[in-house]
């Protein structure tokens, strides 16, 4: 929870949008592992069991501090070092919702002399506000990746502009509580998955059923 | 000699035409600002 808070705490008072926050519950005793161990993710990460890991654009960890107080700072010194390297793609995200589908569309560009020649897109649908039997939230808790974990491979020209909708069944969600984070990763680099940019839909609009 | 360079010149436009259309073109994404994706293996409880 602590480190959670610290995360929330900075995307509020320091980062806003320009910090893209997925928070994993991987275990298979919390309650709260909507999304099933992705051992595919999370093995790239060293944790503990029972502690928290952070990582940032998917390849570097933030070692972590034993003073949970130490967690703010120690979070933001690292995401400023990460945030300081120019990016060369472009992503806006927007979103829409209803009863039956939501539906995530991404527009993306990047410069052909951007590092890695396979990037991916990855887009995970995150629901906020889902409590514990103890009354703490839990927040941008992945409920699905979509159109699945494997990504969506991204072939541009330089100049090209890509731009796609991602859909998904919206039920069993709570429409006012959906978000979504959308990345893409260069998977053929020498750091082997590190987020070439990323980019938080806070809310979905709600529309009608169509 | 003049008639040789003349049809030499028409030559050589047309084949910088052809090589300028060859080529993408060139639109750079400007650098942006990095929005980093934070991913947190929460602990529990």
């Amino acid at each position: 929870m602590l480190a959670a808070r610290a995360l929330d705490s900075l995307v509020k008072a320091r980062f806003g949008d320009s910090l893209v926050v997925v928070d994993w519950h991987p275990y298979a005793h919390d309650a709260f592992n909507i999304n099933p161990d992705d051992s595919l993710r999370v093995a790239r990460y060293q944790h503990n069991r029972g502690q928290p890991a952070l990582a940032l654009d998917g390849y570097q960890e933030v070692v972590m501090p034993s003073d949970p107080s130490e967690y703010y700072g120690t979070f933001e010194a690292a995401i400023r070092s990460v945030k300081s390297a120019a990016a060369y793609v472009a992503l806006t995200v927007t979103g829409e919702a209803d009863t039956v589908e939501g539906r995530v569309i991404v527009t993306l560009a990047m410069d052909s002399i951007a590092p890695g020649s396979s990037p991916t897109l990855y887009c995970v649908v995150t629901e906020d506000s889902l409590l514990d039997p103890l009354g703490g939230a839990y927040f941008r808790v992945p409920a699905q990746f979509v159109p699945d974990r494997d990504g969506v491979p991204v072939s541009l020209a330089r100049g090209d502009t890509l731009v796609d909708t991602l859909t998904f069944a919206t039920a069993g969600h709570r429409l006012d509580k959906l978000g979504a984070a959308v990345f893409v990763e260069d998977s053929s680099g020498t750091e082997v998955h590190r987020v070439l940019q990323s980019a938080t839909l806070n809310r979905f609009v709600l529309t009608e059923d169509k | 000699m003049v008639r040789k360079t003349a049809p030499l010149a028409v030559a050589l436009v047309f084949a910088t035409l052809v090589l300028s259309c060859s080529e993408a073109p060139v639109v750079p994404i400007q650098p942006t600002s990095r929005r980093v994706l934070a991913e947190l293996v929460a602990e529990v409880g």
